[in-house]
């Protein structure tokens, strides 16, 4: 986690602005009590799907004296700051129930076979998109109940959003691993060509999944239109600032099992309508930061 | 013909290649040998352009070398997890007009719809040499080609290699084992402290083991003796 802080250099300021953002609006919900529940849910959802997807339990739970107090103590340190507030409302038991059911997650150390599924998803998804062929088949399970989940409610207010929402955490988490230098330089292209084909394809992957089920949800929710038009931008931005932050710190055969607290953040700050144009800026930013980067092994 | 002049590489206040200069003649198969921390993946990693060198010009048949000139089978082969052997390969355009992935999977016979985490380090680099052969590439650089193949595959990549070398391709090997450098190579290059300080003849390469182990040997076989 420090070194990931560290990682961040300046772009912190802007970490540490969304995250006070963030801290401050789940402190007015709590004092909703009705709305404290919905909260205390959402970060144990979050420190959840963040424990499925984290590259690290290997290591951890291999080498480390006492993995769950481990990961138990980085669960409680990623949400003190947003769940803390907590105590000094009405909803003050929401705390210790987060505490409650933190203590459980790192109990969750799935390890799934590692069985080749879908052998012919190249036919679906061209070889090139390894994130996507990778991550769908690593999270098929998840990847799945979330978008049928989705489907299944599409036609009901906001609910098919938060599942999109927790898509796009998965489809984030496709960007995590670093690919070899002779996949990166397939193709030649430059460094800017190359970072902009990954966001289109992106977009279009995006767009193919999520439009349909948001053009369903209007069509029975008409007071929703402007939620779900910007539902698609907002997710995409969060999903555009995986790839640049990713390329940003690029180097080859690198695993990054890191990238979690940055996108944790900008992930909720999709969810927030008055922090929806942090991930695009902080894509913005990261974009000239990964061309940057890329130019070392891209160029000539 | 590779041209490396004045070739210098750096990391820290270390100096790992000094000031390097080497022609690399094409239709031959170049052995780099050296100790461990001589720099040999270094000086493989600025062919390939992976590194920009401190100091020192690469060119390849008078042009500078680019990064589409060079297929580079590294010593650690590295995949992208949760992807099948096919669709790595399916990732990389085939170049090499000859290349008959049929004809090359009879011999390697690697389970191609497997996830490569599956592999063995053999048949992970059976799969990295796949993916290398599939380009049509001047220069070829295997670090390390030999690491965790079977007997049966070593032999193969020997006669995948002469017939790069016949079809006039630049191949630099490296290996830590001397023994299939000297039967494959036409040419040795000993790498010591960051210079390329002789290179063999294949009639002289009788005197490489003496080079790089005479001393090493004189001492080891006295203390060793008195140790176990």
């Amino acid at each position: 986690m420090i070194r990931e802080i560290n990682g961040l250099g300046l772009y912190l300021l802007f970490f540490i602005f969304a995250g006070g953002y963030l801290a401050y609006y789940f402190y007015r919900q709590f004092e909703l009590e009705k709305n404290a529940m919905y909260v205390i849910a959402f970060l144990a959802i979050a420190c959840l799907a963040l424990q499925f997807q984290r590259k690290d339990k290997a290591f951890i739970y291999k080498h480390i004296s006492n993995p769950y107090l481990q990961v138990f103590s980085e669960y409680v340190a990623l949400t003190f700051p947003f769940a803390i507030t907590c105590i000094f409302t009405k909803s003050w038991y929401g705390y210790p129930l987060l505490l409650l059911l933190l203590c459980v997650i790192p109990l969750l150390n799935v390890r799934l076979r590692q069985n080749t599924v879908f052998k012919n998803l190249s036919l679906l998804i061209p070889a090139g998109q390894i994130e996507w062929i990778s991550g769908i088949r690593k999270n098929f399970i998840t990847f799945s109940f979330l978008y049928l989940a989705a489907v299944v409610t599409c036609w009901i207010k906001i609910l098919p959003l938060f599942f999109l929402w927790m898509l796009t955490i998965i489809i984030t988490s496709f960007q995590q691993e670093a690919e070899p230098l002779q996949v990166l330089r397939e193709g030649f292209k430059s460094p800017q060509k190359f970072i902009s084909d990954k966001l289109k394809v992106n977009t279009f992957y995006m767009i193919v999944l999520y439009a349909p089920l948001l053009i369903v949800n209007t069509l029975f929710n008409h007071d929703s239109i402007v939620i779900n038009l910007l539902f698609i931008p907002a997710q995409l931005s969060v999903v555009f600032f995986a790839v640049c932050f990713k390329y940003s710190s690029y180097k080859p055969g690198k695993i990054t099992p890191g990238n979690n607290i940055p996108l944790a953040i900008v992930s909720m700050g999709s969810a927030l309508p008055y922090l929806l144009p942090v991930p695009a800026i902080l894509s913005f930013l990261y974009f000239n930061r990964a061309k940057h980067n890329l130019k070392k092994y891209l160029d000539d | 013909m590779i041209d490396v002049n004045g070739l210098s590489v750096k990391y820290g206040d270390k100096v790992v290649l000094n000031d390097v200069s080497i022609k690399l003649a094409a239709g031959i198969i170049h052995g780099i040998v050296g100790l461990n921390g001589a720099g040999k993946t270094t000086f493989f990693n600025a062919l390939a352009k992976t590194l920009k060198p401190d100091a020192g010009l690469i060119y390849l048949n008078n042009a500078p070398i680019s990064i589409r000139d060079s297929a580079y089978l590294e010593t650690v082969n590295y995949f992208f997890s949760g992807i099948t052997g096919n669709e790595y390969l399916k990732i990389f355009r085939q170049t090499n007009p000859d290349f008959n992935q049929h004809v090359i999977q009879e011999y390697f016979k690697l389970p191609l719809d497997e996830l490569i985490e599956n592999y063995s380090t053999g048949m992970k680099k059976k799969l990295a040499i796949l993916s290398v052969l599939k380009q049509d590439k001047p220069l070829f650089i295997l670090d390390e080609p030999f690491n965790g193949l079977d007997l049966e595959t070593n032999k193969i990549l020997e006669i995948i290699l002469t017939t790069l070398k016949q079809k006039d391709k630049i191949i630099l090997l490296s290996s830590h084992i001397l023994e299939p450098l000297l039967t494959i190579c036409d040419k040795i290059h000993l790498l010591e402290n960051g210079q390329f300080i002789k290179t063999y003849e294949r009639s002289d390469f009788a005197g490489i083991d003496e080079a790089l182990f005479g001393k090493l040997k004189q001492d080891a076989i006295k203390n060793i003796a008195s140790a176990i």
